[in-house]
C-alpha cells in the first residue's frame, strides 16, 4: 500500500486533457503505427521489446486517473499485454482490459501494431517510442547480426514537460474560423467496423509531380483530397458549406529546442469554398491549396492557433469546473465542435530508421481513428522510396479512396492498394 | 502475406441481414396464417410476431449503436423475468409468469443472442463472458419443471432446448474465444 501511495504522476498536457473527456468507443481518439517486417512476428520477442521499450520511454509507462478537476497520468506497474490482432484498427481502448495501459501493441503475420490514445503523445512522439520497440525487436530476434547493440544502450532524450505552457503567447488572438465544414454524406458501416485502405504510393515518382506543379508533398496529396471529395461526395449532395481539411503540424519544428515526449501538436485548418470560389477543376483547387497553405503555415498563424487552445484549457472557470461536469459538457457539444472539420490528413513524413535495421523492414503504415462526424482520416508517412496514404472509414462506399487512387495512377504515378477488406473484395492490388 | 485478420464484408454482412430480416417477415406470415387455419380461437401468432419484432429492434440497435448488447441483454433477461413474476405475485399467483413469461423471455433472448453471434462473428469475443451467464440464466426453466413448480412443461423444455442449442452452437464456433474469455474473466 506503502508503494502504491508513492507512485509517480504527472499532469496531462494542455492538448492531452480534452481526450479523455470526450473520448469513447465512438470517439476512440487513438492512432496507430504499424511496421511490416519481412519475417513473421515472434510474440515472445514482441513482449520483451516492448518491456524493454519501456524501460526507456518511462513516460508511457502510465495509467489514467481521475482527479477532481482534470484527469492525470500515475506509473502503471503492472506488465504491458501483447495480442494478436483481432479486431479493427484504431477501435477504443479499453483500459481495464489492457492492463491499464494507454497503448495497445498487437502483431498479425508479419506486422507490429501500436494503438496509441492521444491523451498519451501526439504522431512524432509516438513514433519515437513505436521504432524503439522495433529496433529491440529486431535486436532480439537477431542477437547475433546485433550483438554490439544488445551490449550497449541506445540513448533516448526528452522531457514530460507541457510544450503548450511552455511556449504559447498569452497576447495572441485566436484566429480559429467559425464556419461550419462540408460533412460527408453516407451511410455508416455496421458492427462498429473501422475500413483501413492504404495506397502504397512511389515517392519518386510523386514528387516528380509535385516539382512539375510547384508545390510540396502534403500541398499535392491534400488538393488530390479535396478533388476526390468534391467529386464523390460533396457534388452529388450538392454541397454548399467548404470543404474544410485539418492538418496536424508538428510544434517541434517550429520550438526546434522542445524535447517533450508529450503532445506537441496543432493544426491549421484549410477552407475550400467550392461554390463561392469556383474550385471545381483540380488545377483551381490545388492553385487554392497552395495559397491557403501559404497563408496559414506561418509561424505567426501556428502560434495564434496554438495559443487559442492553450487559453481555452487555462481559463479559470473551465479549470474549477469538476471533472464530471466537464466530460457531461463536452461530451454534449462534441457533435457540434466537430462539424469545423470535414475531414482530417496527418503526414508524419520520413520515417527515420538506422541504416543496419532497414532491411529487416518492408513497410510502415499509420493510421488515425474515424469519427461519427469526421467518417473518414487520411494519413500518411513514408519509408524508403515508398509513401503509405491511408484511409480509416467508417462510411459505407469507398468512392473517395477509389477516385483518389484513379487521380494518382492517371498521372502516371504507380499506386498499390492494400486493405482490410472491409469496402471491398480486393485485399492487395500487390505482386 | 495478409495485412490484417479476415473480416466480414461490410457489403456481405448488409446482405445477410436483409435475407434475415426477410425471413423472419416470412416466418412471422407463415405462422399467423397456421394460427389461423389450426388454433383461431387462440390467437398464439401475436405472440410470436411480438417476440420476432423484438429480437430485430435489439439486433438492429445493437448493430448500429455497436454497443455490447448482450450485457444489456442479460439484464433485460433477469430484470423482465423478476418483473413478471413480481406482477404475478401480486395478481394472486396463477404461475403465468413460470409457465409462460420466463420461458418466453428466455427463447426470445437466447435467439437474440445467436443472431447476434453469427452477424457478428469476428468480434464475438466481446460477448463471450455474457452468453454464458445468460446460458446460466436460462436454466432456471428447466430447474422449474425438475422441482415440479410449472403446471405445463412444453414451454420451459423448448426455451431449454433453444438454450442448450446456443451453447452448442456457441462452444462449436467461438470455443477458443469463450476459453480465452473465462481465463481472463476467472484468472487468480
Amino acid at each position: 500500500m506503502k508503494k502504491e501511495s508513492r507512485l509517480y504522476w504527472r499532469r496531462l498536457d494542455n492538448s492531452a486533457k480534452i481526450f479523455p473527456i470526450q473520448a469513447g468507443k465512438k470517439y476512440s481518439t487513438v492512432f496507430r503505427f504499424s511496421a511490416v517486417l519481412k519475417e513473421e512476428i515472434d510474440p515472445e520477442s514482441l513482449k520483451q521489446a516492448v518491456i524493454l521499450a519501456l524501460r526507456k520511454y518511462k513516460s508511457f509507462r502510465v495509467r489514467m486517473k481521475q482527479g477532481v478537476f482534470w484527469n492525470y497520468f500515475e506509473h502503471n506497474p503492472k506488465e504491458p499485454i501483447i495480442e494478436e490482432e483481432k479486431d479493427y484498427p484504431c477501435k477504443y481502448i479499453d483500459y481495464k482490459r489492457n492492463n491499464n495501459y494507454l497503448f495497445k501493441v498487437t502483431y498479425f503475420d508479419q506486422k507490429i501494431n501500436i494503438d496509441i490514445f492521444h491523451s498519451l503523445t501526439d504522431g512524432n512522439n509516438g513514433n519515437l517510442f513505436f521504432r524503439e520497440i522495433i529496433y529491440s525487436y529486431i535486436e532480439l530476434t537477431h542477437p547475433k547480426e546485433f550483438e554490439d547493440e544488445l551490449r550497449t544502450t541506445r540513448k533516448v532524450e526528452y522531457t514530460t514537460e507541457d510544450g503548450y505552457m511552455q511556449n504559447y503567447d498569452k497576447q495572441a488572438k485566436s484566429n480559429n474560423s467559425s464556419k461550419k465544414a462540408y460533412v460527408l454524406k453516407g451511410d455508416k458501416i455496421n458492427l462498429g467496423a473501422v475500413s483501413a485502405i492504404h495506397e502504397i504510393i512511389d515517392t519518386n515518382e510523386l514528387k516528380a509531380i509535385c516539382k512539375l506543379n510547384d508545390c510540396t508533398v502534403t500541398q499535392y496529396l491534400t488538393a488530390v483530397l479535396i478533388y476526390s471529395i468534391y467529386e464523390e461526395n460533396y457534388k452529388k449532395n450538392n454541397g454548399e458549406k467548404p470543404i474544410k481539411v485539418c492538418i496536424p503540424v508538428n510544434l517541434k519544428k517550429y520550438f526546434p529546442n522542445s524535447k517533450t515526449i508529450s503532445n506537441f501538436f496543432t493544426y491549421i485548418t484549410l477552407e475550400a469554398e467550392m461554390k463561392k470560389d469556383n474550385l471545381n477543376t483540380f488545377e483551381k483547387i490545388l492553385e487554392f491549396v497552395k495559397k491557403d497553405f501559404k497563408k496559414r503555415l506561418t509561424e505567426e498563424e501556428i502560434i495564434k492557433t496554438m495559443s487559442g487552445n492553450v487559453k481555452l484549457g487555462n481559463n479559470p472557470f473551465i479549470k474549477v469546473v469538476p471533472l464530471f461536469l466537464k466530460k457531461a459538457l463536452v461530451r454534449l457539444s462534441y457533435i457540434e465542435i466537430r462539424k469545423y472539420t470535414t475531414i482530417t490528413f496527418s503526414n508524419v513524413g520520413r520515417i527515420g530508421i538506422i541504416g543496419k535495421y532497414k532491411p529487416y523492414i518492408e513497410s510502415f503504415l499509420m493510421l488515425i481513428a474515424p469519427e461519427p462526424v469526421e467518417k473518414i482520416k487520411c494519413s500518411s508517412c513514408t519509408f524508403e522510396d515508398k509513401m503509405v496514404f491511408t484511409f480509416t472509414s467508417i462510411l459505407n462506399d469507398n468512392k473517395i479512396e477509389k477516385r483518389f487512387y484513379e487521380f494518382l495512377t492517371g498521372q502516371g504515378i504507380k499506386v498499390e492498394i492494400e486493405s482490410n477488406g472491409v469496402l471491398d473484395d480486393v485485399i492487395s492490388t500487390k505482386n | 502475406m495478409m495485412l490484417y485478420p479476415q473480416k466480414i464484408n461490410a457489403r456481405k454482412t448488409n446482405f445477410i441481414i436483409k435475407m434475415a430480416i426477410l425471413i423472419s417477415f416470412a416466418v412471422g406470415v407463415g405462422l399467423v396464417l397456421i394460427n389461423q387455419f389450426t388454433t383461431p380461437d387462440i390467437k398464439w401468432a401475436g405472440y410470436c410476431n411480438a417476440g420476432i419484432v423484438y429480437v430485430w429492434i435489439t439486433v438492429l440497435y445493437a448493430l448500429n449503436k455497436n454497443v455490447n448488447i448482450a450485457s444489456h441483454l442479460f439484464i433485460q433477461m433477469v430484470a423482465l423475468s423478476a418483473l413478471c413474476v413480481y406482477f404475478d405475485i401480486r395478481l394472486g399467483f396463477q404461475a403465468w409468469s413460470i409457465n409462460l413469461a420466463i420461458p418466453m423471455i428466455v427463447i426470445v433472448i437466447n435467439v437474440t443472442m445467436m443472431i447476434l453471434s453469427i452477424a457478428s462473428y469476428k468480434n464475438y469475443m466481446r460477448y463471450a463472458f455474457f452468453q454464458l451467464l445468460i446460458v446460466l440464466a436460462s436454466l432456471v426453466p428447466i430447474f422449474l419443471v425438475y422441482e415440479h413448480l410449472v403446471n405445463d412443461k412444453t414451454l420451459s423444455i423448448v426455451a431449454s432446448g433453444i438454450s442448450g442449442f446456443n451453447l452448442l452452437m456457441s462452444l462449436i464456433f467461438h470455443f477458443k474465444d469463450i476459453k480465452e474469455e473465462v481465463i481472463r474473466k476467472f484468472h487468480i
